[in-house]
């Protein structure tokens, strides 16, 4: 019969002496320790599982324990107990294997993406849906705040006469839209001059719509029109809820997955959290160019309208450093295929 | 064990720490746990923080005794699910998701409840800590929590800052002096001169960075800022490559003063903490300062480029230097026979909180 050298250590103090292990008679294991045989049966004692190259450990009921590294033999005597759980062997086994260990980092990375690409998405649109119009006006408020803080919004020098016309386009293209009314949006066109924005127009989640005077100055009526629905697509796929909600679930993610990384965790985290909303900003840009493309052909507009307008658009946006990585529009080459893409679809 | 003949008296005897942990078993331990507790969506995560951390205590040996963690990873779940709902409803509440009362009435929750899930905390991990079958205790009251997190907070705040050198001390007096391995009791003797020599040649380890790393960026901005139209500043490249700079410095700064604070303050907690009714157990750490400031600095550098792969080496090597640094100096030749304390499992949500909210407990 096989023996175990370790060392037991009695309950209730920090004594401890060299101790044999060994099966006893009836399938329990015998202590040898202080000259004297000590006799445990299950389940007055437990195994504790592996981990690593750390000593084996079995614990009994009584508060004491024995500790041994002679870990071959102490597997072999686990075998014949049989008290191993199938998920500690199983855990143990993936631990202990580089082949696992490899699988796990492509196990995470994949999962991260998958998470990424679809699972977040469709979290923050099912949770965009329940948000009613009275907290997105909320929303619309404070993020024209913050505009107002970092670029400069002055009242717009167009007259009367042109924004009664515009607005006429603007509303004449919503009704012709058929889009549910039951979602609430209240609609609104604002003019504003924002000479550090340049040629610029954006949508709120209440549904204003904010058009710079530059922009109305350089865009033909239909250009104008094409602008307007990409906007209302904004709107009408709440991609501004989607995107805070997106970002806000990103952040929650990365500070939880790294949050033990004590301290360095800010940092770390600033850079994917960056990347990914733009990923994002970048799809939702697609999809209301596709929004605009559609309702222009349904209403009987040519979707080269949104393609000009976006060729204007582009000469005006300054080019920041880093275009492609971190840039919100998507480049101007892959939306203009886009569009042309919704073209063909569309009409015969 | 026991050596009862009435021998000459004993003399002082080292006895070294030692941790056994290797970095490619660790980096395959936590990369399993981890990719375990992704598929579960953090369902696992109690398991694998308490296995990781065994993973530690267990290699960690003195007196070629071993310690141990035994954390019930079931009783810490409801602990995260409990923290993690909170931190989700403040995050959603900041954003304007839902409510933002609901955010603002969490936070304050937490913040009066912080010192009580500390306390909390520090009773579960300590119970949970064991060393040659003894459970370590933590014997600290809830109401001095508040004293020292609250009270110590609120005068460094008052007095700008003056105070925190003080506040830290209090949270290590806290910790330690409420701390015994069954009944043997630890006792920290810290004074503040010694801390507030940390703490200012920590500020000035700052000031001299930010001078050397800033005075050509802020020369260079200034020079920039006359070309830049108004307005235009914010798309500017010149303003990317100028906040990309002090991102950096602050990057390298953090890295460097954090790894030269806590490398003084473990020297030092050491050096004033004994164990035993009679103090005769002492503890010293010889960690070489810098060497332990370019560890933590490459450490937090491998961990950034490697994307969190290298930080289960990180990790390793890190508790390998500190642990090593330190020895237990006995008066009487061993380390003494300690008897355990009967009492019931503590609760581990403070536990739980505490881990979530990333406090710096301790060393
Ligand atoms: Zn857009």
């Amino acid at each position: 019969m096989t023996t175990i050298n370790g060392k037991y250590y009695l309950a209730g103090s920090s004594d401890a002496c060299p101790a044999l292990l060994s099966l006893s008679q009836d399938s329990g294991v015998e202590i040898t320790a202080f000259e004297e045989v000590l006799e445990f049966r299950e389940p007055s004692f437990r195994v504790e599982p592996a981990l690593g190259s750390t000593p084996r450990i079995i614990r009994f009921h009584d508060g004491s324990m024995f500790e041994t590294s002679e870990f071959e033999k102490f597997n072999a005597l686990e075998k014949q107990l049989g008290t191993t759980s199938f998920t500690a062997s199983l855990i143990k086994k993936l631990e202990e294997r580089w082949r696992s260990a490899i699988l796990s980092v492509f196990a995470v990375i994949v999962f991260c993406i998958l998470f990424y690409l679809y699972g977040i998405p469709l979290a923050a649109s099912k949770i965009a849906e329940t948000v009613p119009q009275s907290m997105r006006a909320k929303m619309s408020e404070d993020t024209m705040a913050l505009m107002q803080k970092i670029t400069i919004l002055r009242e717009t020098n167009i007259d009367d006469e042109r924004r009664a016309e515009l607005e006429e386009i603007f509303f004449d293209a919503i009704s012709r839209t058929n889009l549910p009314k039951d979602e609430g949006y209240e609609y609104k066109l604002t003019f504003k001059d924002a000479p550090a924005i340049g040629k610029n127009a954006f949508a709120l989640p209440s549904g204003e719509i904010v058009v710079t005077d530059a922009l109305v100055e350089v865009c033909s009526d239909d250009q104008l029109r094409a602008i307007l629905l990409h906007e209302i697509g904004h709107v009408e796929l709440q991609h501004g809820i989607r995107s805070v909600i997106q970002d806000t679930g990103i952040l929650i993610i990365i500070s939880l997955a790294i949050g033990d990384a004590n301290g360095v965790s800010s940092i770390v985290s600033a850079l994917p959290a960056l990347l990914a909303e733009s990923h994002y900003s970048q799809k939702f840009e697609i999809e209301s160019d596709t929004f605009s493309c559609k309702h222009l052909q349904q209403q009987g507009y040519n979707p080269d309208d949104l393609a000009d307008a976006l060729q204007i658009l582009h000469t005006g946006t300054p080019d920041m450093p880093f275009e492609d990585l971190v840039s919100t529009h998507p480049s101007l080459k892959q939306r203009l295929e886009n569009i042309k893409e919704n073209t063909l679809k569309v009409s015969p | 064990m026991e050596d009862s003949s009435p021998t000459p008296p004993p003399s002082p005897k080292d006895f070294p720490m030692q941790f056994h942990g290797s970095a490619s078993e660790y980096f395959k331990i936590w990369i399993v746990n981890l990719a375990l507790t992704v598929l579960t969506l953090g369902i696992y995560y109690p398991w694998a923080m308490v296995r990781t951390r065994r993973y530690f205590y267990a290699n960690t040996e003195l007196d070629s005794h071993r310690f141990d963690y035994l954390a019930d990873p079931k009783k810490m779940l409801k602990g995260y699910l409990l923290i993690y709902t909170a931190i989700i409803l403040y995050v959603l509440g900041m954003n304007n998701i839902i409510s933002p009362f609901i955010g603002f009435i969490v936070i304050m929750a937490l913040i009066a409840l912080g010192p009580f899930l500390m306390a909390a905390s520090l009773r579960f991990r300590h119970h949970n800590t064991s060393y040659r079958n003894v459970r370590f205790k933590f014997l600290g009251r809830t109401s001095d929590a508040y004293a020292v997190y609250w009270g110590y907070a609120l005068l460094t705040y008052i007095t700008l800052g003056i105070m925190f050198p003080i506040f830290r001390l209090k949270i290590y007096e806290y910790i330690f002096d409420n701390s015994s391995l069954g009944k043997t009791p630890f006792s920290y003797k810290g004074e503040g001169g010694p801390m507030y020599t940390i703490f200012l040649s920590a500020l000035g380890l700052m000031i001299a960075i930010a001078a050397i790393f800033m005075t050509p960026i802020i020369v260079f901005g200034i020079f920039q800022s006359g070309n830049v139209e108004e307005g235009a500043a914010a798309t500017d490249p010149m303003f990317f490559l100028i906040m990309g700079s002090i991102y950096l410095v602050y990057f390298i700064g953090f890295a460097f003063i954090s790894g030269f604070i806590r490398a003084k303050t473990l020297r030092y907690n050491l050096s004033v903490l004994t164990l035993g009714y009679e103090k005769d157990v002492s503890f010293k750490s010889d960690l070489n300062v810098w060497k332990f400031v370019w560890l933590n600095f490459t450490n937090i550098f491998a961990t950034f480029f490697s994307l969190g792969l290298l930080s289960a080496w990180a990790k390793v090597r890190a508790t390998k230097m500190v642990l090593s640094s330190i020895s237990v100096v006995s008066q009487q030749g061993d380390l003494g026979s300690h008897e355990s304390v009967n009492e019931t499992d503590q609760s581990a949500t403070g536990e739980a909180a505490v881990d979530a909210m990333d406090f710096d407990v301790g060393f």
